[in-house]
């Protein structure tokens, strides 16, 4: 065995590591090698030094730091370092937090805009003006609000007390659409209302109609007139014509009047239809806008008011309840309770 | 030419594994237990790895013994817990070593002004039995002396110089601890010590 290879297998030989017959090979060598022997000398003497090297000693407060820093060094420490202490993540993370908030708040007002959409403007054609008097003119009932004002149409009266009855007047549009959908601002729910017929020609129109004989005619005619004439005179109205008595008397219903109807007994008076519908709008918190006249205080033409939409349902039932109503359509239009709703009513002489 | 070797970091198995398990079910004595029973040795090691800087071998004991906290779950305990926490502290160490944070201590650090025997201001005082003071000196010397040439060692050279030669750890041991083979070890050691004999005699 060569010096070179004994040199490297002294590292081994001094920790006592090497198989037997390189151990004895090795021994062989150095018993006969000098320079060997030397290096081995110095390589023991050289790891006695380091061997004697006195053992340093940790901090007294080791521990204690080695716990603070298991604190310090928490999971949750840990992870709110990793989210917000480097500023490339601090920045995401507000971002993510802004596009979130602008998300939300895109979502909300879309959201909202389009119930308000779907409630107020539905997809179904509005209800315009002209639909509306197309509608209205092919009513059985529809011919009476226009004319009325010209030419009345005699027809046969009811009693004083009659009660007005709440008719449908389309009963097609009711059964086909319910319930339109009415923007509060542009849209102006149209109703016709039947009264009483007005003016003093209704029984000179009427006549030619009429099946009663002359002589039953002039016998009411007289009951009227008496009538007519009493109430007058209780009122205070003296010195009128005869005629203006007349025309008093055939404003009143004939109680005896066997040719009428009976459900058109029940008519009432326009200007207590107004006053009742004053007291219901009143009462629903609402507006009388406008009312028209036909020339007379006493003879209302039309009236427009205004209600809240959470009121709408209250007025309408009252309305069917205390008078007869031509309609568009029935049930509550669709609109958001905080809004107006426009109702135009016609007082139209009923048949 | 016997074999005097420290006792190596082994303690006493049993006990350390019911450390560990009382650690696992939640008491924090048993992880107190483990570091009272390692932290001498531990922080030996570094400090002897990490060029002898009290400072440096404090901080990367501490890192050693959290991740030992985090990590002590994941202990087999068919294996050495010594050799484990161990490897973990060398590893610590060798993370610290290539730290940019370190080099540039180390270079602020060779700057400083030395002692008049050449040994690093930093360097803790060193106790020596020897009564008379010039003896005192003298070992103090010769210990700075080994000291400095131990930190002139390549990293590896030294990792394996202190694993054996400082704290004892046998071959297949060392194999555990850095995960060289055995042939690795056997000549990497041997060359470290040729060179750390060489650096003892030129000094």
């Amino acid at each position: 065995m060569e010096c070179s290879q004994v040199t490297d297998l002294l590292s081994e030989y001094m920790d006592d590591v090497l198989d037997p017959l390189l151990k004895s090979e090795v021994e062989g060598h150095l018993s006969i090698c000098g320079d060997c022997t030397e290096a081995l000398n110095e390589l023991q003497s050289a790891l006695e030094a380091v061997r004697s090297l006195p053992p340093v000693q940790a901090p007294p407060d080791f521990l204690d730091a080695v716990h603070e820093r298991i604190d310090e060094n928490s999971f949750f420490r840990r992870v709110l370092n990793k989210l917000f202490r480097p500023p490339r993540i601090k920045l995401p993370i507000e971002l993510a937090g802004v596009l979130a908030s602008v998300f939300l708040i895109v979502f909300l007002y879309y959201g909202l805009e389009t119930e308000v959409m779907r409630q107020g403007t539905a997809p179904e054609p509005p209800l315009t003006g002209r639909l509306h008097f197309e509608e209205y003119k092919s009513l059985p009932l529809s011919k009476g609000s226009e004319d009325a004002t010209r030419k009345p149409e005699p027809q046969p009266f009811g009693g004083l007390s009659g009660k007005p009855e709440v008719r449908s007047a389309s009963p097609e549009m009711a059964g086909t659409r319910a319930a339109p959908p009415v923007a509060a601002k542009a849209r102006t729910i149209r109703l016709a209302l039947l009264v009483k017929p007005f003016g003093p020609e209704i029984d000179t129109l009427r006549e030619p109609k009429g099946k009663a004989s002359p002589a039953s005619k002039s016998r009411e005619r007289e009951r009227v007139a008496d009538a007519a004439a009493s109430r007058k005179a209780a009122l205070g109205e003296t010195g009128k014509a005869p005629a203006e008595l007349e025309q008093a008397a055939e404003e009143q219903p004939a109680a005896a009047s066997a040719s009428k109807p009976q459900e058109r007994e029940d008519l009432q008076d326009a200007a207590d239809a107004l006053a009742a519908i004053r007291e219901l709008v009143k009462q629903a918190r609402g507006t009388v806008l406008e009312v028209k006249y036909r020339q007379d205080p006493r003879k209302p033409e039309s009236v427009l008011i205004q209600v809240p939409a959470r009121s709408y349902p209250f007025l309408m039932e009252h309305l069917r309840r205390s008078a007869r109503l031509k309609e568009d359509s029935e049930g509550t239009p669709r609109v958001p309770e905080h809004e107006q709703i426009r109702l135009h009513i016609t007082f139209t002489p009923g048949e | 030419m016997g074999e005097e070797r420290k006792q190596p970091g082994i303690g006493f198995p049993q006990q350390e594994a019911a450390w560990i398990r009382s650690f696992l079910a939640g008491e924090r004595d048993g992880f107190d237990a483990l570091v009272l029973s390692y932290k001498d040795r531990i922080f030996n090691l570094c400090f002897r790895l990490l060029d002898g800087d009290h400072e440096e071998a404090n901080d990367s004991a501490q890192e050693t013994f959290v991740k030992m906290y985090r990590s002590l779950n994941q202990f087999r305990f068919d294996s050495s817990f010594s050799t484990w926490i161990y490897a973990i502290a060398v590893n610590t160490c060798k993370n610290k070593l290539k730290s940019a944070e370190f080099r540039n201590r180390k270079r602020r650090l060779s700057l400083d002004p030395v002692c008049g025997t050449g040994e690093c201001a930093s360097f803790p005082r060193l106790e020596d039995p020897a009564p008379s003071p010039l003896a005192q000196l003298e070992a103090k010397e010769r210990q700075a002396l080994v000291h400095q040439c131990i930190d002139a060692l390549p990293e590896d050279a030294r990792e394996l110089i202190v694993l054996r030669d400082i704290e004892g750890f046998s071959y297949e041991e060392i194999t555990l601890i850095t995960g060289y083979h055995l042939g690795t070890v056997k000549s990497k050691l041997a060359r470290a010590r040729r060179r750390l004999c060489e650096a003892l005699k030129g000094a």
